[in-house]
């Protein structure tokens, strides 16, 4: 019983390793595929309004969910030879801070406010490319100059198990700036929240990996509102 | 190549954004382990006291450090295991890289209870029914019905000649004190029981309080041995007492600031510096020297200076203060080292 016991807490601690170091196996994962049909000759009016001209750039791959609700497109920055991904959704809560995995690197990368992620120079065989999303299960709006120490939040917006779903929210005084402990409450038996992101600003996004439920986060001082994103 | 000094090379490899996947988990596997043995030598049976296991607290305390930011970094990592502070170590010897390292998880640790503190739900009822068990077998203690109530007392044995003075049911907070006075925390049930008496034997008390008084004393007593006094001793490898410690230490940083208050008069006589500035320079290295007591240098020679002179500019401190300050710093690091290295191996 003990040995058991104590081979059942190892593996525990080496499953918890492995999801801080390594790419998480989200729950709620999208499968993308990639799309064959012609790319677009204006890639600029997909993913980069407002941006240098598309000439700099070169569509590489398209790949999008087996509902075509969501489309992923793959360019490459001709000039710097770095990659970037464009999400596309029609609502907001589902191109916003999403985990982009791309399974051939066994990597996620969260997309910023315009569905945007920057992939960098990687290696990437655009071919044989495997690509998931994990969209927010939940978003939770919080300012913390208007916020008590202690405060129970409500989504603002959550899918199916997510919906009953509370976050309390605890404020604590850091060296440097004020610590947050955020933490799931009202959670379904069969849901477990494999990341929390802190969306302090466009610059500013935290990422933890929560133990029982539970993230603590130290952002930067003078930060102003912030967002609260749980992915199944 | 010894343990600690591979850790201090993937720290380095997470500073230069330079590692794969196996140096990270290896690293965050590694503090984990360290935690876990500082939690489970420390904690006996108190972590039952709470809603969450050892395994829980060590997992937390370890998460928050590797908290990503969206360019995938750690930054309290980084801030904690700075460059600075890893090239430092790289020379330096192991032991004190292991140190500061202990230094840095326990600070961690004592605050990942502090957060949890809201949280912690005491096992009652269990505690309760091992409280019945041990005083039942025990036989120092009586336990008696009275009503409703379950009244539990103890009577010294060597009376002194004198009637012992009686401790009851309103004078529950003063039993605690005792309790925590006595370094009862982090004790199991029958042991603390044991040693209770042992107490009040010493201190010819006599109690008469209720189970549920002294279930209360009982987790109260181990909710402030987690919260407040889980810290000092772990910061060495030997168990020396904590209290010892803290004694000896103020000792020593008086004594040091001795030393540097006659360096500094020399400093003033020698017209090298003004005698105003004597006390600027005694409060920047005041600060330095909480600043190692609480996990190490943060921060540049200069900014502890500049603190309490504002108006000195980098040029004038790199002409005129910055060799002065810097043998200052050189001395007191020294001086507190020979005084560890001699009170180790006492």
């Amino acid at each position: 019983m003990g040995k058991n016991f104590k081979t059942l807490e190892k593996k525990d601690i080496l499953h918890f390793c492995n999801s801080l170091s390594h790419s998480v196996n989200f729950k709620n994962r999208i499968n993308l595929y990639l799309r064959k049909s012609q790319s677009s000759p204006f890639p600029h009016l997909l993913g980069f309004e407002g941006l240098p001209s598309f000439e700099f750039y070169a569509e590489k791959v398209t790949l999008s969910s087996s509902d075509e609700s969501y489309l992923l497109r793959i360019l490459r920055d001709n000039i710097k030879g770095d990659l970037e991904a464009h999400l596309l959704h029609p609502e907001k809560e589902k191109y916003q801070y999403v985990f982009v995995c791309l399974d051939n690197l066994h990597r996620d990368y969260l997309t910023d406010a315009h569905g945007r992620v920057y992939l960098g120079q990687i290696d990437l065989d655009l071919s044989q490319i495997k690509a998931s999303l994990c969209p927010p299960s939940a978003i939770f709006d919080l300012d913390p100059a208007t916020s008590p120490l202690s405060v129970t939040l409500r989504p603002r917006y959550a899918t199916g198990d997510f919906e009953g779903i509370e976050l309390r929210v605890e404020f604590f005084s850091g060296e440097k700036s004020r610590i947050l402990k955020v933490q799931a409450t009202n959670l379904p038996d069969n849901v477990e929240i494999k990341k929390i992101a802190l969306v302090i600003n466009e610059l500013e996004i935290l990422v933890a990996v929560p133990q029982k439920g539970l993230a603590i986060f130290e952002p930067p001082e003078n930060s102003e509102v912030f967002q609260i994103n749980l992915y199944e | 190549m010894a343990g600690e000094k591979k850790l201090l090379l993937k720290l380095l490899g997470i500073i230069n954004n330079n590692y794969n996947e196996k140096d990270l988990e290896d690293l965050i596997l590694a503090l984990v382990n360290q935690i876990l043995l500082i939690i489970r030598r420390k904690s006996g049976l108190h972590f039952r006291l709470a809603s969450y296991e050892p395994r829980d607290i060590a997992l937390l305390t370890v998460s928050s450090l590797f908290v990503r930011n969206k360019q995938g970094r750690f930054p309290v990592l980084e801030r904690l295991f700075n460059w600075k502070i890893v090239e430092k170590f790289l020379s330096a010897s192991e032991t004190d890289f292991q140190r500061y390292l202990k230094n840095i998880l326990l600070r961690r640790l004592k605050q990942t209870f502090y957060y949890l503190s809201s949280e912690i739900r005491p096992e009652r009822a269990r505690i309760k029914r091992e409280i019945l068990y041990t005083l039942k077998k025990s036989s120092e203690y009586n336990l008696q019905k009275a009503g409703e109530k379950l009244l539990v007392t103890f009577i010294p044995q060597n009376s002194h000649g004198q009637p012992p003075e009686k401790l009851t049911e309103d004078q529950a907070d003063r039993l605690l004190a005792i309790c925590l006075d006595s370094g009862l925390g982090g004790l199991q049930v029958p042991k603390f029981f044991k040693k209770l008496a042992e107490s009040l034997e010493r201190n010819h008390l006599q109690i008469e309080l209720t189970i549920q008084q002294l279930l209360e004393i009982y987790v109260e007593t181990q909710k402030h041995y987690l919260l407040a006094e889980v810290s000092s001793s772990f910061h060495y490898k030997k168990q020396l007492p904590a209290s010892d410690f803290h004694e000896n230490l103020c000792g020593w940083i008086n004594e040091l600031r001795e030393r540097n208050n006659r360096l500094l008069h020399k400093y003033v006589q020698k017209n090298k510096i003004k005698p105003e500035e004597k006390e600027i320079y005694l409060k920047a290295l005041d600060d330095l020297i909480m600043d190692w007591q609480d996990g190490g240098q943060e921060k540049s020679l200069f900014s502890y200076l500049q603190n309490y002179q504002p108006e000195i500019s980098q040029e004038e401190y790199r002409q005129e203060k910055r060799k002065i300050l810097e043998y200052l710093v050189k001395n007191s690091r020294n001086f507190l080292k020979n005084k560890l290295d001699a009170w180790q191996t006492l």
